[in-house]
């Protein structure tokens, strides 16, 4: 079975942590993107299930309050 | 399809906002498929609690399956669990998805027919796992029991839902996807590669296979699967859930978009790496163990953000909380949310896992997450949603407020009365005199302590059952009171792609590069976890002496499997010297090579079955398996009358070894056509002790199989010790 290509890998081991490192990158970047997201956007997202927004594709000026 | 077709509006190009000319189209939204799907959730809700409720009452009175095998215990436990979890929160996640992504993409679903398909044929895989657990056909890995066909028409299914997910978010006028729809998008992604990687099986017949994998591989891939279906079946679809009723019941945003961003991403990514925390001090390599016991800790950041998400989205509305129904059940459902995934983590600590693990705590570990959590914010969702679908408002907030309280009180008595049960067994369990023996060498006599523990959970039960009728008698009379909407008008201006975006804003306005992004970050945890899957046959120290079943006792292994033995036995001895005196050697990986599938078992509520082989002689096994309180007074184990009458189905046996050697069993060329030879003599031979014991039995009968199967049970090691 597709079990004897991997056994053959040498230190396996090692992918746990690669993998860790790779989400701590992720995550990093993840956090730089969404703290410099725009907050007229994250508004306009936030308020799109309680249709305050209908009649424009866009942000509108309605909902700019802020939470 | 047709209402599918943008019907331009006579007031098209009419002014928004005052700005430039905006068309606008008229479509209206298909509220029928809603409807459809919130009724199988109640309907299937009723159901799975009942049998549910069934099962918890034969825990302490075992005669209540009135002799008939179809409903006994080991049977409809499989089908409480699968009718809970794919019957009524699968339909519950329909419901929600259906209504709230025709919403949030400002369109209707992409195909009615597509939507029709889904939910008949969802009703149909539920109605043949209701047929097929009855009758014993079952392939004994925990939350994927439904034999080879079902599992095919699982994936179709899923399929259809997939691409009517898709092509609604295609041909959405919302340029953006809401935070909910992330959620569902990682639900189909991920449900569907767990579910085809975990039931690679190998079909016997109709309606009997075997899992490809064995043993200790076949655990971690179950496992995988396992921790995972709780993940993306009970939980993100739920998230998705709650991060658009919760907002649209308390009529104010969620808390924070950004956290639910971080939410999202570190959930999905660190889930997917858990699942070994199921199998700690089993005889799965420990690197494997700790990785599961490190993702499971890491776990609760994600997991409190979203829950913190959630009840934040409620400050400066508490108010609000005091006088809506809808309310009180979705923050008592985020806090059962809460309490579940710090609870999980903790039991994935080893030391607390030693403790705790096959004890009552897990039972009731997940039903603070399917009572509390599922069921509370799909009761939340129904409440809501109703009403909205019949355009008037909901009959008695008095009824649904009885329902609140009456379920919450359900909930705190199930759990607590399992907890309490738990520690005192657990204790019991470890207890040593001073001399150095176990102080209560009778298991027995451990359950006999927490019958009164059962009786009290059976009375949550009923509560919260209770609860649930309050709430379909509101329901119905909601529905009469008002008129059902089947197409709801909306409309909405033509989509605007907004080019030059960048980041998760880009990515939120492409949902095929979202799937994709969302199916990398599953991957990754799931391909590192599958390494020590693949690698496991290299940590396997192979055991000599230890063979492949023979043809009768594999007969008694597969009805081992038909009355769910597994639900209450364990076959897996962890290294402790509580443990060790109780049942023997701590089981070693290289004695499941040979077991398709693994029965390890996860619950305790009968003793583990690992070295059952010899411990007892033939006769002890026929008299307990017909009365087991003739040899055990005041067990709750029940009768299992059936195997004394029913002929074990001697016209599979080639197959069943044919098929068993495809998969890598060593079985010597040629030996399927002796194999009901071989399988006579042996039989005959128990038969014949047995009847020097006085007992007159058949040798065709498969009371005879099981015996064989029990006397084999964690032998093959013994063999080793005496040519040593």
């Amino acid at each position: 079975m597709f079990s004897e290509y991997l056994e053959k890998i040498e230190n396996v081991g090692v992918y746990p942590a690669v993998a860790l490192v790779i989400f701590f990158v992720l995550f990093i970047i993840l956090l730089i993107w969404v703290f410099r997201m725009d907050k007229r956007y994250i508004q306009r997202m936030k308020n799109l299930p309680l249709d305050k927004n209908k009649n424009n594709g866009k942000s509108n000026g309605e909902d700019k309050k802020g939470y | 399809m047709d209402k599918n077709k943008p019907a331009y509006s006579s007031d098209a190009g009419k002014t928004a906002g005052g700005g430039a000319a905006v068309q606008v189209e008229t479509f209206s939204y298909d509220n029928q498929i809603v409807r459809s799907f919130a009724l199988a959730t109640i309907i299937w809700g009723v159901i799975g609690m009942l049998v549910g409720l069934i099962a918890a009452v034969q825990l302490f009175w075992p005669q209540l399956n009135l002799g008939i095998q179809y409903v006994s215990f080991g049977r409809i436990r499989p089908l409480h669990t699968n009718a809970v979890i794919f019957a009524f929160v699968g339909n519950a996640i329909f419901m929600g998805v259906y209504y709230s992504l025709q919403r949030l993409c400002r369109t209707r679903m992409y195909s009615d027919l597509l939507g029709k398909i889904n939910f008949w044929g969802w009703q149909l895989i539920i109605l043949s796992a209701v047929i097929t657990f009855a009758l014993g056909y079952i392939t004994s890995k925990e939350y994927a029991e439904l034999e080879w066909p079902i599992d095919i028409a699982i994936a179709v299914v899923w399929v259809i839902f997939g691409i009517n997910l898709l092509g609604t978010l295609l041909k959405r006028r919302e340029p953006h996807m809401y935070v909910a729809i992330w959620f569902y998008i990682a639900t189909w992604v991920t449900v569907a590669i767990l579910h085809i990687v975990n039931s690679f099986e190998i079909p016997v017949s109709l309606f009997k296979s075997y899992s490809l994998y064995a043993g200790v591989q076949d655990a971690l891939v179950e496992w995988w699967y396992g921790h995972n279906a709780v993940a993306f079946f009970l939980t993100t679809p739920y998230l998705g859930l709650m991060y658009y009723f919760l907002p649209k019941a308390a009529n104010r945003p969620i808390y924070s978009y950004r956290l639910s961003i971080i939410h999202f991403w570190s959930l999905i990514f660190i889930y997917i790496w858990a699942g070994p925390h199921h199998l700690l001090y089993t005889a799965l390599p420990d690197w494997a163990q700790s990785l599961g016991t490190v993702f499971s800790i890491m776990l609760i950041a994600p997991s409190w953000g979203g829950m913190i998400n959630g009840l934040l989205t409620l400050r400066g509305a508490w108010d609000k909380v005091r006088e809506e129904p809808v309310l009180k059940f979705m923050v008592v459902a985020v806090t059962a949310y809460g309490m579940a995934t710090f609870e999980g983590p903790m039991l994935a600590l080893k030391n607390v896992n030693a403790a705790l693990h096959y004890t009552d705590w897990i039972i009731a570990h997940v039903h603070i997450g399917a009572l509390g959590w599922n069921g509370f914010l799909t009761f939340g969702i129904l409440y809501w949603l109703i009403p909205k679908l019949y355009r008037t408002e909901l009959f008695s907030r008095k009824l649904a407020n009885v329902h609140f309280w009456i379920g919450t009180l359900g909930i705190v008595f199930v759990a607590l009365s399992l907890y309490w049960a738990a520690v005192t067994q657990s204790l019991m369990w470890k207890q040593f005199t001073p001399l150095g023996v176990l102080q209560y060498p009778n298991f027995l006599e451990t359950v006999l302590k927490i019958i009164p523990m059962y009786v009290i959970r059976a009375i949550g039960a009923s509560a919260y059952f209770a609860g649930v009728i309050i709430m379909i008698v509101n329901l119905v009379k909601t529905m009469k009171k008002g008129h059902f909407q089947k197409d709801e008008m909306a409309e909405a201006p033509l989509v605007m792609h907004n080019g030059g975006e960048k980041g998760h804003r880009w990515l939120e306005s492409r949902p095929v590069q979202f799937t994709i992004a969302a199916a990398v970050a599953i991957l990754i945890g799931g391909i590192v976890e599958f390494i020590p899957t693949f690698l496991v046959k290299s940590n396997i120290p192979t055991i000599a002496s230890v063979k492949p079943l023979t043809a009768l006792e594999q007969q008694g292994r597969d009805i081992y499997q038909r009355e769910g033995c597994n639900n209450c036995h364990s076959q897996m001895i962890r290294p402790f010297r509580s443990e060790t005196q109780r049942y023997g050697k701590y089981s070693k990986a290289g004695e499941y090579v040979y077991d398709h599938p693994f029965l390890w078992g996860s619950k305790r509520t009968g003793p583990d079955l690992h070295r059952e082989g010899g411990k007892y002689p033939d006769q002890w096994h026929y008299y307990h398996m017909q009365n087991p309180s003739s040899m055990s007074p005041g067990s709750i184990m029940p009768s299992y009358a059936w195997l004394y009458t029913q002929k074990i189905d001697i016209g599979q046996t080639a197959s069943k070894i044919s098929a068993l050697r495809k998969i890598g069993v060593p079985y010597v060329a040629g030996y399927e056509n002796v194999a009901n030879e071989e399988l006579a003599r042996q039989a005959l031979a128990i038969q014949k002790r047995l009847i020097a014991n006085g007992i007159a039995v058949e040798a065709d009968r498969e009371i005879i199989a099981i015996i064989a199967y029990l006397q084999r049970l964690g032998t093959d090691i013994k063999v080793t010790q005496a040519m040593k």
